[in-house]
């Protein structure tokens, strides 16, 4: 045989020996590290147990994404592989959620694949936790993002984690709660449908409010009025009794109670039960504060009155358990409707006087803005917090968010005494930010008029000139603009109130 | 004095992704996270480590006309093992370099040192290069990703240290001017060094400055 | 049928080089010469054609069905070597004239993460749903790295004769001037 043949065998055999020893390695290491997405393995690690996997009733997906497996612990817990849609610049997340069947409460969580374009995006394991501990009642268990998950930053990986617990929540109601497959919601507006006339729709339940004693079902909104549907909770005593259920309307121009109705009856002793009338001494009243019904006692039972022969002291627990519902309400509508949690902002503006917080007329007279609270202080100063979006045309389809200002007139001399951003709105290079000194252009001017701000450009920063990846903008910056938005808003409002006309 | 040899050129006078400009793909698309820069310097390096020996222990069984394609068989074995590895254990980092981790095959890096190095050396050295020249690229990885997360997102491995980030560096273009940089900044300073060292030498000498004798293969 | 959005994706908004960073190496190591670096575009161009054209069957036809996904890198590196080892002979015999201007990049290519980058993307792009909208992937792809390798060489030419402070000669300043142009052809991927 010639060299070269000589060569050629060899080469070949050479490559084949490879060949063959790094398919048989590669055979034992795909063995070694099987990967199987789902399956009983991921949640093996994360709760020990005897997992076997039980079919999906009809491949079970909705708007929020869909589960592709389930497996159960026995009867002790349900594990769901389930895939939650991506939002925004996030791809979808497939998680593995656990629940715990004897409490119907999150047990454990944990990332399948991530949807996040970079693990800079990711949430880590203890921001997922946040979730562990939330109980399911019904499908809108996880309507509300656990503030430690929704992390600034990573919003689009945040909601797309939330919208794979959102399909378990659904799914878990309906085939582990026996619950309804239909959004209660329905149901709900339909109990506020006999308390009042008006049309009302769902709205966004804000998730930094605290509730304690209880949870919000559903919070939605009429032309003039706010109705809530809640669940209260006895806040103590021996005797058990159960939650609650209430419809209470709010009247936004009066911000007093318009009317209430207890459809859920939770009393669990006979002659306790909590009748309308005691619930009426609850309308008419207005809400202050926060902590308004917090000492009220008008619409309590004195439990002495009942049960004559036996020694019962205090008030009962169901008109204690009636109470709470009210002053969830208070809370939650002072804090998101009255504006009472922005009211830090005016006091860091403003220190040294007390503010008390005047329910608006409109809070959303001009288009793109809103009162967020309004409020006089002891001092003579008229306070507003206002949130405003741009008001002109959007370049590249880049919508920045909306702004915060707070600001102080002096209601002797109508002028503006002060202004500060409170948020700034989302930017998409840090050169469009507005700084302080674009806000105080704004201060010192007089407000005669609800128009004094509508062409008033010396906040207003110009764009041209900006490049940016090597386009030119022209015309003032959506940013400046958004902030002018939140001052004529200001001004139509401050006019409306104290001025007239 | 040849491990000292090994460990200067894999660190720094012949930096792959510094100097030699090596794997460029990988620096340019993986350093917007120092943690994905630093997870990839390590996956590189075993593959390098794994390789240099098995191709220094076959260097005188593979004949001359196909050894780059037994090369490349032997790296893209272990490009497997490392791909299997971390989709069952480090899931995130499988996530986030993507197409990249089966291209770590034709890392120009790997497929450089076992041609230019393993298939010349024995076995201990050549693992020695693996590993240096792994590490070499490792820090430069992740000086690159740690500037570019810092600067890009306000991070560092993840952990949030200020609001103030410049999308530039975020980018595909920032990726270009940072590394560019960098390779300047580096060659300054590593000519500034050596300079100096030979300064260090003359004067201790006393004699003119000269070349260092390479030792004999 | 995808046709124009793969064109547009891969030769502008999800260009290989400039948003991918795939084919730095060649695209760095042969763009002194606007020539040059049209010969290398041009055979990375038939390469990616050709290696889509067999790669994307053998896997979905002959590895999953198998079970054998985990040999895909091995199987692809293998098959693309092959490719253009068969190439190189094939353009040498009968196409000597075009052998002469671009076969001499060939064997470079085999190591290009370009081509298996190519290979692997197919596979997972959305756009893809068959064989045909892989390989029209692979050639708009191709004509994304030629159009990408032949501007920068456009850009070096002129570098070139540019005092440049001495750190900053050769590799930074082709840096600098490809984060121009990846920041050009960002534009695109704004559509």
């Amino acid at each position: 045989m010639s060299d070269a043949v000589k060569t050629t065998i060899k080469s070949i055999a050479v490559l084949l020996c490879i060949a063959v020893a790094s398919g048989l390695l590669l055979a034992v290491c795909n063995d070694v590290f099987y990967y199987e997405a789902g399956g009983a393995s991921d949640f093996e690690a994360l709760i020990e147990g005897n997992w076997s996997v039980v079919e999906v009733n009809g491949e079970f997906a909705n708007d929020n994404g869909s589960i592709s497996q389930i497996a159960e612990n026995g009867t002790a817990h349900v594990g769901f592989i389930v895939s939650g849609n991506g939002v925004g610049k996030s791809g979808a997340y497939t998680m593995a959620i656990i629940i715990d069947r004897a409490t119907n409460k999150v047990a454990a969580v944990k990332t399948i694949e991530m949807g996040a374009t970079s693990s800079g995006y990711d949430l880590s394991q203890e921001q997922l936790d946040s979730y562990v501990g939330v109980e399911i009642a019904d499908s809108t268990a996880f309507d509300t993002v656990p503030s430690n998950a929704l992390v600034a930053g990573a919003t689009g990986s945040s909601k797309a984690i939330n919208n794979a617990f959102k399909v378990v929540g659904a799914y878990y109601t309906i085939y582990y709660l026996g619950g309804s497959a239909v959004d209660p919601t329905e149901e709900y507006l339909g109990y506020l449908g006999q308390i009042s006339t008006e049309t009302f729709t769902k709205a966004e339940v804000d998730g930094s409010i605290t509730i304690s004693n209880g949870r919000l079902l559903l919070v939605a909104e009429s032309a003039t009025q706010v109705g809530f549907y809640v669940e209260s909770t006895s806040d103590g005593g021996n005797v058990d009794n159960g939650a609650y259920r209430l419809a209470i309307v709010v009247d936004r121009a009066t911000a007093q109670i318009a009317s209430a109705k207890v459809i859920e009856e939770g009393a669990t002793i006979p002659g306790y039960e909590v009748s309308q009338t005691t619930i009426n001494a609850y309308v008419g009243q207005a809400i202050t504060s926060a902590t308004v019904f917090d000492t009220f006692e008008g619409g309590l039972i004195d439990s002495s009155s009942l049960n004559a022969g036996m020694t019962n002291t205090g008030w009962t627990q169901s008109s204690r358990t009636v109470r709470n519902a009210f002053q969830m309400v208070a809370n939650y509508y002072f804090n998101a409707y009255m504006g009472g949690k922005h009211l830090t902002s005016l006091q860091t503006l403003a220190p040294g006087q007390t503010w008390t917080i005047v329910p608006v007329a409109d809070a959303t007279a001009l288009t793109g803005s809103t009162i967020l609270c309004l409020a006089e202080s002891d001092q003579g100063k008229i306070g507003m917090v206002v949130s405003a979006i741009n008001d002109g045309t959007n370049v590249n389809n880049i919508m920045n968010g909306e702004y915060i200002i707070a600001v102080v007139i002096d209601r002797a001399t109508n002028a503006l005494e002060s202004a500060v951003i409170v948020k700034d709105g989302w930017v998409s290079m840090d050169m469009f930010a507005v700084p302080q000194d674009k806000v105080n252009a704004y201060v010192g001017t007089i407000i005669d008029s609800a128009t004094v701000f509508d062409t008033f450009e010396g906040g207003l920063i110009a764009a041209e000139g900006y490049l940016n990846y090597g386009m030119t903008n022209t015309g003032w910056t959506q940013s400046s603009r958004a902030v002018r938005r939140a001052f004529q808003a200001v001004a139509n409002c401050y006019f409306a109130e104290y001025i007239g006309g | 004095m040849k491990i000292r040899d090994i460990m200067m050129d894999g660190l720094f006078r012949q930096n792959p992704t510094l100097k030699l400009v090596l794997g460029v793909c990988s620096t340019l698309a993986l350093t917007t996270s120092a943690f994905d820069s630093f997870g990839m310097g390590i996956a590189v390096t075993f593959v390098l480590v794994c390789s240099n020996v098995i191709v220094s222990l076959l260097r005188n069984v593979i004949p001359d006309k196909v050894r780059i394609p037994a090369f490349v068989l032997v790296i893209a074995t272990f490009v497997t093992i490392v791909q299997l590895f971390l989709r069952k254990y480090v899931n995130a980092l499988y996530a986030s370099f993507g197409v990249f981790l089966p291209l770590i095959v034709v890392n120009c890096i790997i497929l450089g040192r076992a041609e230019g190095f393993a298939s010349k050396n024995k076995v201990g050295f050549a693992a020695l290069d693996g590993l240096f020249m792994g590490l070499g690229y490792t820090w430069a990885m992740v000086l690159i990703g740690g500037i570019r997360e810092i600067l890009g997102y306000g991070t560092f491995f993840g952990i949030k240290l200020w609001d103030f980030t410049i999308d530039f560096f975020a980018s595909q273009a920032g990726a270009f001017f940072t590394y560019g940089i960098v390779i300047a900044l580096f060659v300054l300073v590593w000519n500034a060094i050596e300079r100096s060292q030979k300064l260090k030498k003359a004067s201790a000498n006393d004699a003119p400055v000269v070349e260092e004798q390479k030792e004999e293969n | 049928m995808n046709i124009l959005p793969i064109i547009l994706a891969a030769v502008l908004s999800n260009n290989f080089v400039l948003i991918q960073f795939l084919g730095i190496c060649p695209f760095l190591g042969v763009s002194q010469k606007v020539d040059s670096a049209l010969g290398m575009g041009i055979a990375v161009t038939f390469v990616m054609v050709l290696t889509c054209l067999v790669t994307y069957p053998i896997y979905n036809y002959v590895l999953v069905p198998l079970g054998l996904a985990y040999l895909e890198i091995i199987v692809f590196i293998f098959v693309i070597a092959s490719l253009v080892q068969i190439l190189e002979m094939v353009l040498k015999k009968f196409i000597p004239a075009l052998y002469s201007s671009m076969g001499i990049y060939l064997p470079l290519i085999t190591t290009n993460c370009a081509i298996l980058g190519v290979a692997e993307l197919v596979l997972t792009e959305t756009l893809v749903t068959g064989l045909f909208e892989a390989v029209l992937y692979g050639l708009f792809a191709g004509v994304g790295f030629t159009l990408a390798i032949v501007l920068l060489a456009g850009l070096r030419e002129k570098l070139d004769k540019l005092p440049l402070a001495k750190c900053l000669k050769g590799f930074p300043a082709t840096m600098i001037a490809s984060c121009f142009m990846a920041m050009a052809f960002y534009a695109f991927s704004l559509i």
